[in-house]
């Protein structure tokens, strides 16, 4: 009886055994294609057709010639998209910097044609707080790779997100550096008498005060040309001065004759000087809120393709890269009949989430259309020209 | 013989039993049938992921050359639509209509639709060369990104192969490893001392155990 158990017992595991192996087998095969490589990339049926148009307003004329960076990397993402999803969206470029006037013509221009249907940008605070209200009014979403400016956010513009922190995190970011990471002990800030400036001058002042950091806030109007007098009044043993400029060549001429005058004490700037190819003051460091793609899990594939394309390289467009894959992929979750639509979008954005975007972290969106755990970063400026990451 | 030296014969002789107890039988029968069965099925594992290997070399070095393919297929493509767009403009400046209209017939349709594009711009708002990003009709970039997935495509093909070449070779370590059950088991039968044969036994249980949990972990 045991015997006959036994081998009944052996039976059934051969079976069991034999039958698992079959099972397996088609698994372990199923991602393998089975008729050549052209099949390697596996697409997903069911977004084969899917086409419209997302506009990018970033500048890639006005800028002059080496300011396309945005561009090329939204442009770099929407083609990647495409091929990784076998859909066809297209771009739609509107050539818009700082010139409202330029902004709210291109809004205009990208409402009016029934295709586009999400934004890419702007690129700027000040064009995003005017065409804003113009997308709102279309239920156009636009999520932007860089305006910063906190009162955009908190829901005031209804379609409005971005992948980057606001100037709100910046500031304290700022301070947090100086006071700790570059040990300050006396510290002068230059602003402009405008808002950016102001308003990241009182954020840095307010954080190396609170850290018990000795502050003293200086002005100087914006396009000075000889900061002489400005040099003057900063304090002997100031060791760190803070500059929250908004043009970069202010930056760089304030640093040339800081240099000049003997005086050493270490430079901080704000974003408004990361500007690789106009403020190069080697030593001095400049805050971004955009990370160091080669810093990035993903950056070394995407960086080898940037570079395969277009020639030249910018470790700096994960946030356009990441704004595009945002609205494309609202765009394909609400395609419906081959095309996606403004509506879907619209609705769909807010849910996005990219788990390993190419920012390094997460990407989602608050309930004030903020980027969830959005940060900036430090760098510093090295001989060679270039922007090292320094957190 | 009396009663005592009768037990303590009976004693000794059970520590020397030829005659092992059914159990022990049935036992060595089940384990030498399982160890027979896992090595049937190992080796056949094996074989599976040995072919899957060599199918995914074979894909993984068709994939890479249709990347290559693609690739130089890329960078002629690019340097051709520069070089025509160069002549092209060149004749139109010189108003060499006929030249141009040779020229613009030797492209392709992609880099005719990006000379088109970038002519409907406003004079402002025209880049400085039809091949920009901001030109959606500019074909380059999709083909690049092409040749690239299929690069990666390769590379991962080229990655699972090596992964299914190297759980094959374990596999037929295991199988070889299968070898000391039967033998152990074998030996079992020579030995007079159930001590002897319950511990070969359990060695061969061992044995074929450590085997079958490693065949299941490398599926």
């Amino acid at each position: 009886m045991i015997a006959r158990g036994a081998i009944a017992g052996l039976l059934v595991l051969a079976v069991g055994l034999i039958a698992a192996g079959c099972g397996s087998s088609p698994a372990g095969t199923a991602s393998v294609p089975t008729s050549g490589a052209d099949e390697a990339v596996v697409r997903d049926p069911t977004s084969a057709t899917c086409s419209g148009k997302i506009a990018v307003m970033a500048p890639y004329v006005t800028g002059g010639s080496t300011d396309s960076v945005q561009m090329n990397w939204a442009r770099v993402a929407l083609d990647t998209f495409n091929t990784e999803h076998g859909t066809s969206f297209q771009i739609e470029p509107v050539d818009v910097m700082d010139d409202v006037a330029a902004g709210v013509r291109g809004a205009r221009r990208v409402i009016a044609n029934p295709e586009v249907v999400g934004v890419v940008g702007p690129q700027t605070s000040v064009v995003t707080a005017a065409v804003g209200p113009l997308f709102d009014r279309a239920k156009l979403a636009y999520v932007s790779p860089s305006a910063t400016r906190t009162d955009l956010g908190g829901g005031r513009l209804a379609g409005f997100y971005r992948v980057v922190a606001n100037d709100s995190v910046q500031g304290p970011t700022l301070g947090r550096f100086v006071a700790n990471g570059l040990d300050a002990k006396n510290v002068t800030i230059v602003e402009n008498p405008e808002p950016y400036s102001r308003g990241l001058a009182k954020s840095v002042a307010d954080t190396l005060t609170a850290k018990g950091v000795p502050n003293t806030r200086v002005s100087v109007p914006l396009r000075t040309g000889d900061y002489s007098t400005t040099i003057a009044r900063i304090p002997r043993e100031t060791d760190v001065v803070v500059m929250p400029f908004l043009l970069s060549r202010d930056g760089q001429r304030f640093a040339r004759q800081m240099g000049d005058s003997g005086r050493d004490p270490a430079l901080v700037g704000g974003d408004g000087l990361f500007v690789p190819n106009e403020f190069t003051k080697v030593g001095a460091y400049v805050s971004s809120y955009s990370p160091d793609l080669r810093k990035a899990p993903s950056g070394a594939t995407i960086i080898r393709l940037y570079e395969a394309i277009f020639g030249d390289f910018s470790p700096f467009g994960g946030p356009a890269f990441t704004a595009m894959e945002v609205v494309a992929t609202a765009a394909l979750d609400t395609c419906r009949k081959g095309s996606a639509t403004r509506a879907g979008v619209w609705k769909a954005v807010p849910d996005v989430e990219i788990e390993d975007s190419l920012l390094g972290q997460r990407v989602s969106f608050d309930d004030d259309h903020e980027l969830r755990g959005g940060r900036f970063f430090m760098y510093r400026v090295e001989p060679n020209g270039g922007y090292q990451a320094v957190d | 013989m009396s009663a005592g030296s009768h037990h303590a014969s009976h004693h000794g002789h059970s520590d020397h039993d030829s005659d092992a107890p059914r159990w022990l039988n049935l036992s060595l029968a089940v384990i030498l049938g399982v160890a027979a069965i896992v090595a049937g099925i190992t080796a056949w594992r094996g074989t599976v992921l040995n072919g899957h290997a060599v199918e995914n070399f074979t894909l993984s070095t068709q994939s890479l050359a249709r990347a290559n393919s693609l690739a130089q297929e890329a960078e002629r493509a690019s340097t051709s639509e520069r070089a025509l767009y160069v002549d092209y403009e060149d004749a139109l400046g010189r108003g060499e209509t006929q030249r141009a209209a040779a020229i613009y017939s030797m492209m392709d349709g992609s880099t005719r639709r990006a000379i088109e594009w970038w002519r409907e711009q406003p004079e402002g708002e025209r880049p400085l060369t039809p091949f920009k990003s901001a030109n959606p009709e500019w074909a380059a970039p999709a083909t690049i990104i092409d040749a690239r997935e299929s690069l990666e495509g390769a590379s991962a093909m080229l990655a699972q192969a090596n992964v299914d070449l190297n759980k094959s070779h374990s596999l037929e370590f295991i199988a070889a490893l299968l070898t000391v059950t039967f033998l152990l088991g074998g030996l079992s039968g020579v030995f007079q001392s159930q001590r002897a044969k319950t511990a070969l036994i359990a060695a061969s249980g061992t044995a074929l155990s450590v085997c079958l949990v490693t065949m299941v972990a490398l599926w």
